[in-house]
Formats: structure tokens, sequence, C-alpha cells
């Protein structure tokens, strides 16, 4: 269990820039996910840590200590792969036992047959036997020890790569999409085991996740990656409802928020729709206007902006109601309608949406947040106060 | 799916018979020098056409080629020097593997574009070159003029390299992060995992080097370091002249450990060579 710092790190294939000056500090016992698109470095930046990849610039800080000299397994970190990684032709328990087996017996004995009989080892077999079963049994994977990688499934198989990155107690664990081999249903619950192994362990963990719901559901604090920088850190709260980008609003958040062009009232300040006052007042390099799925009330009579109901999906729970609004036929509304509203029964017809004005987000040309927050309603329109 | 109509099943017929008359082609002189070995010098003689002796000669026969010549001697010669030549081959062949399948540096390319070009060497070709290198540093005539020439083996290095490639780059990570030198990681985690393909090449290279009868030939001038195929050789200008019954005898002696040895690795050769053919 330990702090690790990344300052300033950088890191190029070539002629391509895959890292550019990411930082980031993981606190003691933080589970903090790592999650951006594929290709933003995310993966590449846990290489680095693990010392597989060497930055070529910047500074890896484990516990106080610089790292960047020291060889992977120096750093006293243990890794979870995607593929699980386990070696084929050895059991469970010698996958389980490979990393101790490295730390506490020479290369003599670790030599087969021989290896059993020199002084000192027999001792230190014992002690590595008592830990494989110990994080097995922690794992529930007991009685799979004997067998090898081949005759496991997709979930006995991750098990034995945890236990493997836990038998050693490291310093922090280091995850790279360790779910995305799973089916939907396994990943769900393996989620929670993560989870859960975290609380118990109480041990520093970094994990590298393309999909959101892995990232909000597990971690402690997310760091979004976009195209080798780190753009925003936060709790899955933060992040959620406070992207400082529209890459981060988009990335965070299914379905996906709602970007509305927005033309904003020199003087006053006061965004519009589409000539329709929205009931925010935003800073004049507004561009766009994000609002999320649920923050987007629809009404079959009533609204802020008409619009056409061009599809809708429902899920049991909820529906996803899509609009098409008339006055911007470039934007498609997505809202989040409750349980037994029966809009699947009414594509093709037509709606009125509104927003709520506390959550609605302004973003200018760049990309980046600018302050917006809910205005006096104008006189002159009464839309905004009907569904204010 | 398809029903099983008639014309499929004849022609499975067709196949299996051109496989038959393959297989028959290639037995059939195997199966001759079987049943020479057992036969009477008249038998043989006789010139007709049979596959079963009229008298049983069979043990004077064994009983002459093992007497006739140090057989035994060769045979053993035949082992040493194959297993030198495969476990040096192995040594050379699967970290310069490694190096060309799993690490990234300056060149890799070019080098393994060399390597592909040193396939179209003939060893005959530079047969000459090397006998008069030997003659300089005088090892010719000896265990070591016999293994040296072959412990890099061009083919063993792509045939490894192809299979490595397969292996994946997170099994070779975990094994750095478990501690693992990188020569740990090839004989630990890639020469395991390898296993089928190892076997494979150490088919081909066993069977090469135990026949091989050119190179022995050049090198050796003592019977003492005689392989098998040179053994075989001397045994036909003996004094006694052509005896075939005996001569026969001692072939079938010296292919039998190679016949064992493919009976005993066809699963895991048959194995090896369709994994490598899947990438």
């Amino acid at each position: 269990m330990a702090e690790v710092k990344i300052r300033n790190v950088s890191k190029r294939f070539g002629d391509t820039s895959v890292l550019e000056n990411a930082s980031l500090t993981i606190a003691k016992g933080e589970f903090v996910s790592l999650i951006g698109p594929s290709g933003c470095g995310k993966s590449t930046l846990l290489r680095i840590i693990s010392g597989l990849e060497l930055q070529d610039a910047g500074q890896i800080t484990i516990a106080d200590r610089v790292v960047d000299d020291l060889r992977p397994s120096a750093r006293n970190l243990a890794m979870v792969f995607q593929s699980y990684a386990l070696y084929p032709h050895l059991n469970v328990a010698s996958n389980i036992a490979m990393p101790l087996r490295m730390q506490r017996l020479n290369s003599f004995q670790r030599l087969p047959v021989i290896g059993r009989f020199l002084p000192g080892s027999s001792a230190a077999n014992d002690g590595i036997a008592r830990q494989v079963r110990d994080a097995a049994e922690m794992l529930d994977i007991s009685h799979l020890l004997e067998r090898k990688p081949g005759q496991l499934s997709g979930g006995q198989r991750q098990r034995v790569a945890v236990g493997r990155a836990l038998v050693c107690n490291p310093a922090a664990f280091l995850l790279d999409e360790p779910l995305s081999n799973l089916d939907a249903k396994l990943r769900v619950h393996m989620r929670t085991e993560i989870a859960q192994l975290h609380r118990r362990l109480q041990a520093t963990f970094i994990y590298v996740t393309h999909d959101q719901v892995e990232a909000m559901t597990m971690s402690d604090r997310i760091a979004v990656m976009m195209d080798g920088n780190i753009i925003q850190t936060g709790t899955p709260d933060e992040v959620y409802d406070n992207p400082t980008d529209i890459r981060v609003a988009e990335f965070i958040g299914s379905p996906k928020i709602n970007l509305i062009p927005v033309d904003v009232e020199p003087g006053r300040g006061v965004a519009l729709l589409a000539g329709a006052d929205s009931g925010v007042v935003a800073e004049a390099t507004a561009v766009c206007l994000g609002v999320r799925p649920e923050a987007v009330t629809i009404s079959p009579d009533n609204g802020l902006l008409a619009g056409t109901v061009e599809h809708a999906e429902n899920l049991g729970s909820e529906e996803y109601v899509q609009v098409r609004l008339h006055a911007l036929p470039d934007t498609l509304i997505t809202s989040r309608a409750s349980h037994g509203t029966g809009w699947t029964r009414r594509v093709g017809s037509t709606a009125h949406v509104s927003f709520d004005r506390d959550r609605i987000l302004a973003f200018d040309g760049a990309g980046k947040r600018v302050a917006c927050q809910p205005g006096v309603p104008h006189p002159a329109s009464g839309k905004a106060v009907a569904h204010g | 799916m398809k029903p099983v109509s008639s014309s499929s099943s004849s022609g499975d017929l067709l196949k299996h018979a051109v496989l038959a008359i393959g297989a028959v082609f290639i037995l059939l002189p195997f199966a001759v020098m079987i049943s020479t070995s057992f036969k009477s010098p008249a038998d043989i003689a006789n010139g007709a056409l049979r596959l079963f002796p009229t008298e049983y000669y069979g043990f004077t026969n064994y009983a002459e080629a093992l007497s006739a010549t140090p057989l035994l001697r060769y045979m053993a010669n035949g082992v040493v020097v194959t297993v030198s030549i495969f476990a040096l081959q192995l040594l050379v062949a699967l970290p310069c593997a490694y190096a060309l399948a799993k690490l990234k540096w300056r060149g890799r390319d070019t080098v393994f574009g060399l390597i592909l070009f040193c396939l179209l060497i003939p060893p005959h070709a530079v047969a000459i070159p090397v006998y008069v290198l030997f003659y300089w540093l005088g090892i010719l005539d000896s265990y070591t003029s016999l293994i040296l020439p072959w412990t890099i083996s061009v083919f063993g290095i792509f045939l490894m390299r192809q299979f490595f490639k397969t292996v994946p780059d997170d099994l070779i990570d975990a094994a750095r992060m478990d501690g693992i030198s990188e020569f740990g990681i090839v004989w630990r985690v890639m020469l395991p995992t390898a296993l089928p393909a190892v076997t494979a090449f150490g088919i081909f290279s066993v069977i090469a080097h135990w026949n091989d009868y050119f190179w022995p030939l050049i090198v050796l001038s003592s019977e003492d370091y005689y392989t098998p195929p040179l053994g075989v050789a001397t045994f036909r200008t003996a004094e006694v002249g052509y005896v075939f019954g005996p001569l026969m005898a001692a072939a079938t002696i010296i292919i039998a450990p190679l016949v064992l040895a493919f009976l005993l690795a066809q699963r895991r050769f048959i194995e090896g060579i369709t994994f490598t053919g899947m990438k």
C-alpha cells in the first residue's frame, strides 16, 4: 500500500505522441480509474508506472521513492492483464506462486527436483505454499489449485490472475482492462468482487478501462484521459455533474449528454436556443449547452422546444426517447423518461422538450466549460417558467 | 446441413484411393527392405517378387549385420551427434527467435531478412570452405567436426520465431512483472509454451542429421566416429561383397530408432505443424 505519483510524464512512439505531460497523484489506498477512448494513452501510462515501458520525460514515485531506474519486478507492483496472462504450462498453484518463488528463492533453489533439497528452500517453499493457499481461499479458487489455466473458465482465470497479483502484497495493484474479456453478466459480478477486494485489502488500485460504467461504479476517483492528456480528475459525481471539458461530458454518461448549439444574447447573457429563452445566463463565449438525458423533460403538449419523436427504447425500468427538434433539425435530444410513459407507441408524433435549468452546462468554442446559471425568466417568454 | 450424397462418398473413395496408392508407393521400399532382411541369399538371388521369405533367415542376417561391422558403435555415434546438434540448435535458436519475435531493437527486420536469406544457401555450397576452415583449426575427424557446422539452424530460428509471434505479449510482461529475467523468459516461459513446435523441429533436425551421409563422409577418416549411414556404406563394400540380407538388416536396425521416435512424438509433431501454420 503506497502513494503513487506521476509527474509530467511524456512518451512518444516514433512520431506520435501518446502522453503529454501527464501528472496525477494517487493516494494511499485509493482506487483510481484511468478512463478514455482507445488510443488515449491510458494503457501506456499504466505500463510506464509498472516499468514495462520507459517514459521519455517525467518521473514516477512510489511510496516516496523514485522508481524510474528500477526494473518492473523491483517496483513492488502487481499487474492484472486483460488476457489474464497465466502461464499455460503451470497449474493454478504454480501460477500464483511464481512471483513469490522469484522473490524468495535463488536461481539454484528454483531448479526442478534438486532445488527442493538445497538449504533454506524447504522452509521458503512451505511459506510460499501457505500464502498461495490463503490467496486461493480468499478468492474462492482453492478447489482449482491443481488445474491448468486451459481447464478454467474466463472468470476463474480472472481470479487466478488476481490471486497472482495479491499474493505478493504489492505497493499498488495495476489492472489493465481486466474485465473486458468476460461476458456481460460475469463482468457485473467481478466488478463487485474487485470493489470488495479493494475495500478488504485497503490497497492502492490503479484501474485502466474504457468502460465508463466500470469507472463510475468502482472508483474513488476517475482520471479522464484524451489524446495523451489527463483532462479531468475527480470523484465519479464530480466528473459526471461538473465536467470541465466537453469531451469529458460526452465520454462519461450513457446515454450520451445532449449538446445543443446556443446563441448568447449580448449584454444580458441570456442563452437562446433557436431563439427561445433557455432560462439560463451563460458567458458570452458559450457556443453550446450540454444537458444530461435525465435533465430533459419531455411532454406531449408543452415545453421549451418542439420536435418529432424519432425513436424510443423501452428498457423496462425506463425509456430513452429521441426527439428531433423542429427549429434545430441537426439536433437529436435524448430524454430519459420514467417507466410506463409509453413513448414507444408515439414514435412520429410531436413532443415538447424542456430542461432542468440547474443542470445545464455551457461550453465554449474550444470545448472548455464556461459559467452558466439559471437566470431570471425573460418576461416576454413564459415558456421557461412552465417547466422551471 | 448438406445431406450426404452419393457423389461425395464416391469423392471420398477417390481421395482414399489416391492416398492409398501414395502410401503404397512410399512404403513399398520399406517393405522390401524388411522382407529382404529376413530372406536367405538364395531367396534374394532368385529375383522373384515375393513379400514373405520361403525360408526364415532373419537371425543369420541380423547377427551378421551386428557382427560384421560395429553397428552399435555407429548408432551410439549417431545418438551423440544428433542429440548434441539438436541441443545446441535449441540453445542458439530459442534466444534468437525470442529476440526476433518479441524484443524491439533497431535493425530487427533487416536481421530477420538476412536470416531468411540464409535459408537459401545450400549446405553443400559452403561445405568446402567449412572443410578448409576445420582443417586449419585441426578439428577434422572428430565429433566436433560433425556437430559444429549444424549448431546454428536457420530453419529452427525461423520456425521458433513464427511460433513465438503467436505467444501473447501480456504473458511476457507478466513474467517480467514476476521478476523473471529475459533469458529466464526464454527457458521458463517460451520453451514450455512452444513445446509442440520444439518437438516438430526436433524431428526434422534428428532425422536430417541421423540420415546425413554427405557431411560425415567428407570430414571423417577414422571409422571410430562413423555415423549409421556411413556404417551401412562400409558394410556394402566389405570384403564379403554384396550381401543384401545383412545389408538390409543393418538398414532396418538404423531406421528403427527414427520410426520409434516419430511414433512417440507424432501427436505433438502434427500439433506443432498445424499450430505454426495458423498464423
